[in-house]
């Protein structure tokens, strides 16, 4: 026998041998009735308690057969579905497609969710049912801000959380979305797509450059990513910078003023707005007319620190030769 | 209707039942006393146990009415004495395996000094409570012997047992009147707990003894713990009989005589021609005279009380040599002259009467109510102790409880 079990053997005869071992007889007396009183109230507070009880595991039993006999009915009624995108471009043909959905047979919440969630326009997925049998399906999709050209895939587009996707249904409104180059893909730890590193970032300079600066923006077709850090960490650095090629460089290579604008990675709303300005006032234009004028410029916006207790950002045009590319 | 913190506390002593109502919840609070003559009782032991009944059950009643109608009790806790009450120590030993001792050493010596109460309780008795002594390692004396060095560890325990026959005829006085007997406790220590807060600034090596009127109960203390507690079946009844028979007057007389000229010293002098005088007390008269000496009633009082002092100063000595502070509580206690007496005996030590003086009894801050306020102080402690046991059940076992 272990210790323990000897210790509660003996345990057990302390217990025995103490004062309360002892029989007692109570015998209700005195006032019988208050006695009688008591002991009704003492069998209606159980019973009130197990019945308590007992109502409320039947109404729990209640609710999983018929939950149950609802899974069960599936078979012989088709599983309605309502599909819910808050106002993206996919919709319930294109979740049916997807997921193969069979509507005759009893569908499992959880692979429809991990079907969609496996799609990369789908940032989130919920996939319930109503107690009246129909399948309520919400997604969110990702729009995109830029798009990728490669010669072998097509045109794929890129999120504003770096993922990149491809999609029939943004093709078609394609336009006005700039195209990156030089880009460096990675792959995103938790979703397991492509993704463009850092895109938070570059996402951001073009939604301020789209909104508030839209005559500059929409001059713009190429941002190259050449001189853009694949590492958080490396986005404060000086040499952090994102090249924008305008459309007329593209086109027409020969007779643009302006071959590239070389933005800060992380003063781009300073440079942006200073270029804003110049093109507004019409210092851009007395610059570009002036009778030493070079064939083509690279716009560079460059932090002035020769008065160290105010530095300013400066907008600087490099002449280029006409064999620079 | 019946509450589960609603307890009555019930002293059956030889002269008087005392009761109190009490209300354990929140804080413990006196809601319903009273105090009654006892019937059916004799030197401690039960003579008449359907008079002891009635008696006690009418003083039940006449609390249960000053704690309001409505409240029913259905739980009491009682104290026992008499001469069917005794105690022994018992002893546990183990070997200190690892060099130093480790909670497993404590448990084994508990158990082992537990195996040997277990077999020194006679078949016809029953523990009414068991205490730590102290602990021995290597034979020294150790407060906590955890985490100490040492070979070998002794569990001295203290064992308080009584009678079966005494015990289940107890239970039958609550049990007859619909209560159930929830607490169990030696009114010597119940005594010690009252008047333990008035005793706190003197040092923790005290004896208290309890003098009522069939028995005395004592318990002696050193360093805070019990050593040893008994009974002597002499009390305030013995000094009236004696006092009856040697002034031949009657027992009331006596009682009158003891309760207003009582003095546990004698004093001689001029005080050995001096008379009192019976008619005074509108008493009727036994003897044949109408005056009664004083030393001679002194006298006998003393030798009584001495009688009583010198059997508990032997049974204390048995175990150890006492030096520390007397503490005399109970209805004798407020003799004069009872503590000069005391302190001739006790080696001329420091005699003290105690009164209880906690705080939810002060109404009741009497030697004699000392064992009934020490009752429900003890019974709320114990309940408290066993209710931070429980709190290890979980709350689903509480809940369950609490409904069922």
């Amino acid at each position: 026998m272990s210790r323990k079990q000897n210790h509660q053997n003996l345990i057990e005869q302390m217990h025995s041998k103490e004062w309360r071992a002892l029989p007692q007889n109570v015998v209700l007396s005195g006032d019988t009735k208050s006695g009688k009183r008591q002991r009704v109230y003492e069998i209606l507070r159980k019973f009130s308690v197990v019945l308590l009880v007992g109502g409320i595991a039947s109404l729990l039993a209640y609710v999983w057969i018929d939950m149950m006999a609802g899974l069960s009915d599936e078979e012989k009624n088709p599983v309605a579905v309502h599909f819910e995108n808050n106002g993206g471009l996919l919709d319930e043909a294109w979740f049916r497609a997807w997921t193969e959905f069979d509507e005759n047979a009893a569908p499992n919440l959880h692979h429809l969710r991990d079907r969609l969630l496996a799609h990369p326009q789908i940032s989130a997925a919920r996939v319930l049912r109503r107690p009246d049998g129909m399948l309520r399906v919400d997604v969110l999709e990702r729009k995109p801000v830029a798009r990728l050209e490669d010669d072998d895939s097509g045109v794929r587009f890129v999120a504003a959380d770096g993922v990149v996707f491809s999609s029939d249904a943004w093709a078609v409104r394609q336009s006005g979305l700039p195209i990156l180059r030089d880009v460096r893909l990675a792959i995103d730890a938790k979703t397991g797509f492509d993704c463009v590193p850092v895109m938070a970032k570059l996402a951001d300079f073009i939604e301020t450059a789209r909104t508030s600066y839209r005559k500059l923006f929409e001059e713009w077709d190429t941002i190259s990513l050449r001189d853009f850090p694949s590492d958080e960490r490396d986005i404060a650095h000086p040499w952090s910078l994102i090249s924008v090629v305008p459309f007329a460089a593209v086109q027409n290579p020969g007779h643009a003023k302006i071959k590239e604008y070389v933005f800060s990675a992380t003063r781009f709303r300073e440079d942006l707005k200073l270029l804003a300005s110049a093109r507004a006032n019409g210092t851009w234009d007395m610059v570009l007319s002036a009778p030493t004028r070079a064939p083509a410029y690279r716009v560079l916006f460059i932090t002035n620190r020769k008065n160290p207790m105010k530095e300013f950002r400066e907008m600087r045009l490099i002449p280029l030769s006409a064999e620079t590319p | 209707m019946a509450q589960d913190n609603i307890l009555a506390v019930i002293d059956i002593g030889s002269a008087e039942t005392k009761v109190l109502i009490v209300d354990l919840e929140p804080q413990l609070q006196v809601i319903g006393a009273f105090c009654a003559k006892t019937e059916g009782m004799r030197k401690g032991e039960i003579v008449n146990l359907g008079a002891l009944k009635e008696s006690v059950h009418s003083a039940i009643r006449q609390a249960e009415k000053m704690a309001g109608a409505a409240r029913r009790v259905r739980g009491a806790c009682l104290a026992v004495s008499g001469a069917l009450v005794g105690g022994f120590s018992v002893t546990g030993l183990t070997s200190v395996k690892s060099g130093c001792v480790r909670a497993e050493d404590k448990e084994a010596a508990r158990d082992d000094a537990f195996s040997a109460c277990v077999h020194r309780v006679p078949e016809n008795r029953h523990i009414v409570q068991h205490l730590l002594r102290r602990y021995l390692l290597d034979r020294r004396e150790r407060e906590e012997p955890l985490g100490l060095s040492g070979k070998e560890l002794t569990y001295d325990l203290w064992v308080i047992d009584a009678d079966d026959t005494y015990l289940t005829e107890l239970y039958q006085i609550p049990n007859r009147y619909g209560m159930t007997v929830r607490g169990l406790f030696p009114a010597s220590l119940a005594s010690a707990e009252a008047i333990r807060t008035f005793a706190q600034i003197m040092d923790d090596n005290r004896l208290v003894i309890d003098i009522g009127a069939g028995t005395s109960d004592f318990v002696l203390f050193r360093d805070g713990a019990v050593v040893c507690t008994g009974v002597i079946p002499v009390g305030g009844e013995h000094i009236t009989n004696d006092m009856s028979l040697g002034l031949q007057i009657s027992k009331e007389d006596a009682e009158r005589l003891k309760i207003k000229y009582g003095n546990a010293y004698a004093r001689e002098g001029d005080n050995v021609f001096a008379e009192i005088d019976l008619d005074s007390f509108d008493g009727e008269l036994k003897g044949f005279s109408k005056h009664v000496s004083r030393y001679k009633m002194e006298l006998i009082t003393e030798v009584r009380l001495r009688e009583l002092f010198t059997l508990i100063s032997k049974k204390i000595n048995v175990e150890s040599a006492f030096s520390g502070t007397v503490f005399l509580t109970g209805g004798t206690a407020q003799m004069e002259g009872i503590g000069k007496l005391a302190s001739s005996i006790f080696g001329n030590a420091e005699v003290r009467i105690g009164e209880p003086s906690l705080s939810f009894a002060r109404a009741y801050a009497e030697p004699k109510y000392s064992t009934v306020v020490g009752l429900a102080k003890l019974y709320r402690d114990s309940q408290a102790k066993s209710a931070e046991r429980d709190v290890k059940g979980g709350w689903f076992r509480r809940l369950f409880r609490e409904i069922f």
